[in-house]
């Protein structure tokens, strides 16, 4: 059975055999540090760039939804040049998600 | 001559860090896109200011404070200050242009100018050499051309903001609309302080955009004017509005526009024209050039 990586959106969902169980959300807790930022034409539906850029991991693209679910309906195509979202700090990232 | 080792490895170690801190940006794409969206690794605001040309078009001192725009050095086409149309209105598109009060051209545009006088031969019979009358002179179309690059989101609603800009000083008040009738507005020329470009009164006769095929085209959210729900006109972001996204608009990263601007005068100021005034330079506060 595979495991999925603490920096997977399915880390804490159950698992049984080869079957995903309902997927438990993992969410990103809204701090005061967190920074607005207008998103740039050059991570236009790219959340796994500014994932990679920000965090070094494009596997983290998801924590952007997960902190802005109000903004980010959909996590790729909602991702457009000027879109105001918050953005998490990495120290966050790492108590919250056990990185 | 001392030869101080300590001194040169300093020098070195400096530059060094200056290649790190700012070529090594170019060549990480990385850093490069975090330098653009003003981030820095970690999640982190970049508080370290740079400078704001790659943003804003308003000039700014090099600690970053605005100063007055009679400092702009830079060429600048604007609309009157009591016109209230264009950007001095409801600016829609044209509101980048508030900042700047006009269209600035953010590289140094080319500029001819061509001063004439007119003389008309004539050619007494049996004469050798005709004898010139003079006719009239003439301040000839200011031709202007300048280069438009556009990396961020700003610049090219900057660029956008141009075009419509002149497009729409081309144009008659025609149709509907407060100003319905009026030929197209009297655009003012600055540039290069107080005595080369003082403020000249032009209109404009004719204006090119050149889409390139061999760049790159970005897209950008329109400014645009919207309603809110207590009928308000407001502008903002298509992305914001509960309209939802969508109008986006891709522009050319490098372009160039030109623009051949006019000079009028109206008669009442031509009637206060003195040439020994002008050429002592006491007329600049009128626009004669």
């Amino acid at each position: 059975m595979a495991t999925y990586s603490k920096s997977s959106p399915y880390f804490s969902t159950g698992q049984f055999g080869q079957f995903l169980d309902v997927m438990e959300y993992r969410s990103i807790p809204k701090v005061a540090s967190d920074v607005e930022y207008i998103i740039d034409a050059v991570y236009k539906y790219r959340p796994d760039m500014l994932a990679y850029d920000l965090y070094g991991d494009s596997s983290l693209w998801w924590v952007f939804v997960s902190r802005n679910p109000n903004t980010l309906k959909d996590p790729v195509f909602d991702f457009y040049p000027g879109q105001s979202i918050f953005i998490p700090k990495k120290e966050i990232l790492v108590a919250t998600l056990g990185l | 001559m001392s030869f101080n080792l300590g001194s040169i490895t300093d020098r070195i170690g400096k530059v060094t860090d200056f290649v790190k801190n700012n070529i090594g940006d170019v060549l990480d794409p990385s850093k490069a896109r975090l330098s653009i969206a003003g981030l820095l690794k970690g999640g982190r605001r970049n508080t370290i200011k740079t400078p704001e040309t790659r943003v804003g078009f308003a000039i700014a001192s090099p600690d970053g404070e605005r100063v007055p725009i009679e400092s702009d050095w830079r060429v600048r086409v604007s609309v009157g200050p009591s016109s209230g149309i264009f950007y001095r209105g409801d600016a829609g598109i044209m509101t980048p242009l508030i900042e700047t009060d006009g269209v600035i051209f953010p590289y140094t545009p080319s500029i001819t100018t061509s001063y004439s006088a007119s003389y008309s031969p004539q050619k007494p019979t049996h004469s050798n050499y005709p004898a010139y009358f003079y006719d009239a002179s003439e301040v000839q179309a200011i031709n202007i051309s300048g280069d438009y690059t556009v990396q961020t989101v700003a610049e090219g609603q900057y660029l956008l903001a141009c075009i419509y800009f002149f497009r729409s000083a081309s144009k008659m008040f025609y149709g509907t609309g407060q100003h319905a009738g009026n030929p197209p507005p009297v655009v003012f020329l600055n540039g290069y302080g107080t005595s080369l470009l003082p403020n000249v009164p032009c209109v404009l006769t004719s204006f090119t955009h050149t889409l390139a095929a061999e760049v790159d085209y970005i897209e950008i959210p329109s400014l645009f004017g919207t309603v809110d729900q207590d009928g308000a006109e407001q502008t903002t972001f298509s992305g914001q509005t509960t309209a939802g996204k969508g109008r986006t608009t891709r522009v050319p990263t490098a372009s160039q526009i030109q623009i051949s601007l006019q000079p009028v005068y109206s008669r009442k100021s031509i009637a206060t024209f003195d040439l020994e005034e002008f050429a002592k330079g006491n007329l600049l506060d009128k626009g004669f050039i």
